[in-house]
């Protein structure tokens, strides 16, 4: 269950001299007769590291982390995840490399119509394929077991039999890291896991995002407009104006109330 | 700008000159074919004593061969249970195919949309008038007629439904490195299942009215009991034939809409 106290240590998430687990150098994206959305993007994550990515509406921080995995094309540029260039995998590899990486999306994106269970059994999908990760009711039982121990690691374990449809926002969030946390990922991703949920739930959501990935030593990139949070939960903070990185600050010791002035002259697109 | 220099829309638009003449051409043509087709109240009155005629023959119907009829009348319905299963599982992984952003491959998506346009588009009558020819008169040629119209019917809702589903939680298997199959049995087909139900429900009505029909051209089940009571002006007979035929209609048209409300 969550612990109120915790709070994760910056020499614990933050190892130093490793290489890092995700290496990404003159990043660009540019939609078709549109504008550059992202301009030489440099940015590297070590392993067990939470980067939060900050940033004004339009600024590109949902197409970097899209592009991270090739959910959007990059234009330009070299993206290496696991020591693998992303831009070059086919198809295949391209589907192994996802496989090891946990996405968390501002809407949850569960399959409304079934139960929690079967919902968080989708993340085994990763690294399983056939009926047995469809739906709960064929899958093995090993599989329903470690669905239910993921979803008691999100505190929902009494929800497992609910359909997803009958959730709260931030019950829905929290399945949705059952979900990854089924998936046994190397390195994770969300893009505004606290968005649209009340202050209290939308802490409650990041603390787990933070706990689960730093228990498991997994690098984390979070997109959030809370600068609270983007403070409290990462070990450093990027910010984006105008797709570039314009900011690259580690975490510890900076006030959120400092950050304020990061959006001052950044403007929407 | 001021509010004073807001221009809103205008109530009405004024049609462009190739809007307006298209509208004529329209209403000229509806008026045409009324025309045409020589429908008139005049003849609409003189046929009511023959209608009245018709009705009068027909009451009290005639129970003689209720046993026969209730028999045809079964072999109708298992027609239409048959063709109707049949052409749903063959519609279900074609519209796979065919649907917009599910489909594998573009070409393939063109060819099997191409095909399902087919096989809606022909009526059930030809199709039974075919079958008939190439496996002979009686109920088998009846399923396969309902089978092929019942792909091409529920072949594109089942494709429309599946295109219509929340991108999420496809996108969100597709991150997980999930497969094609997998992203379509898990995210697509829960989400498009109840548009599924309410279509295959509306099949099998739509194929217990068509099986009825199909008869009439030599494709079994009660159809040719109804032509040769009219051929032989057995009105009485003909009056059960319809009232059995109703009750059946009725009772799968009830049996669907309470289906809907529950599993919907």
């Amino acid at each position: 269950m969550l612990d109120p106290t915790f709070r994760p240590r910056a020499s614990e998430a933050s190892p130093g001299a490793t290489e890092p687990v995700l290496s990404v150098r003159a990043l660009s994206k540019a939609f078709a007769r549109g504008p550059h959305v992202l301009s030489d993007v440099n940015l590297d994550i070590k392993p067990g590291e939470a980067v939060a990515l900050i940033g004004a509406n339009g600024t590109g921080k949902s197409t970097l982390i899209r592009c991270l995995v090739r959910l959007v094309e990059p234009t330009g540029g070299h993206i290496r995840l696991f020591g693998l260039e992303v831009r070059n995998l086919r198809a295949g590899s391209l589907r192994r490399l996802r496989s090891r990486v946990g996405f968390v999306f501002q809407r949850h994106n569960l399959v409304l119509r079934l139960s929690v269970l079967s919902n968080v059994i989708h993340g085994v999908q990763a690294r399983m394929s056939g009926a047995g990760a469809w739906y709960q009711g064929l899958a093995p039982n090993h599989v329903r077991a470690e669905a239910v121990a993921a979803l008691d690691r999100v505190g929902l374990a009494e929800k497992t039999n609910m359909r997803a449809d009958a959730l709260s926002g931030g019950q829905s969030q929290r399945v949705a890291i059952a979900r990854m946390l089924m998936q046994r990922p190397d390195f994770v991703i969300a893009d505004e896991p606290d968005a649209s949920l009340d202050p209290k739930s939308g802490e409650e959501v990041m603390k787990l995002l933070r706990e689960t990935a730093s228990e498991r030593g997994l690098g984390l990139i979070f997109v959030s407009h809370d600068l609270e949070h983007a403070v409290q939960f990462s070990d450093r903070i990027v910010g984006l104006a105008d797709g570039r990185v314009a900011l690259d600050v580690a975490s510890c010791g900076v006030k959120a109330e400092a950050l304020q002035s990061f959006f001052v002259g950044t403007s929407e697109r | 700008m001021t509010i004073q220099s807001v221009q809103p829309l205008p109530r009405f638009e004024r049609p462009s000159a190739v809007a307006f003449t298209l509208w004529v051409l329209v209403i000229a043509f509806v008026f045409w074919s009324f025309t045409s087709t020589g429908l008139s109240i005049d003849r609409l009155v003189r046929g009511i004593p023959a209608i009245g005629g018709i009705l009068e023959r027909m009451f009290p119907p005639n129970l003689d061969r209720l046993d026969r009829i209730l028999m045809s009348l079964l072999v109708t319905f298992q027609m239409a249970v048959v063709g109707c299963l049949l052409g749903l599982v063959l519609a279900f992984p074609l519209a796979i195919v065919a649907a917009d952003g599910v489909s594998p491959q573009r070409s393939l998506r063109v060819l099997v949309r191409g095909l399902i346009a087919l096989f809606r588009t022909v009526p059930d009558l030809i199709w039974a008038l075919l079958f008939v020819i190439a496996v002979g008169l009686g109920p088998a040629a009846g399923v396969l007629a309902i089978m092929v119209d019942t792909i091409g019917y529920a072949g594109r809702f089942f494709a429309e439904a599946m295109e219509e589903t929340d991108k999420g939680p496809r996108e969100a298997l597709a991150a997980i490195g999930a497969s094609r199959l997998g992203v379509i049995m898990s995210a697509i087909v829960p989400s498009a299942m109840p548009s599924f139900i309410a279509t295959s429900l509306f099949c099998v009505e739509k194929a217990t009215r068509a099986s009825v029909v199909l008869g009439l051209v030599g494709a079994g089940g009660i159809g040719i009991e109804l032509k040769v009571a009219f051929d032989l002006f057995d009105y009485s007979t003909a009056a059960t034939i319809i009232l059995v035929i109703l009750a059946l209609v009725v009772t799968v048209e009830q049996a669907g809409a309470h289906l809907r409300r529950r599993v919907i």
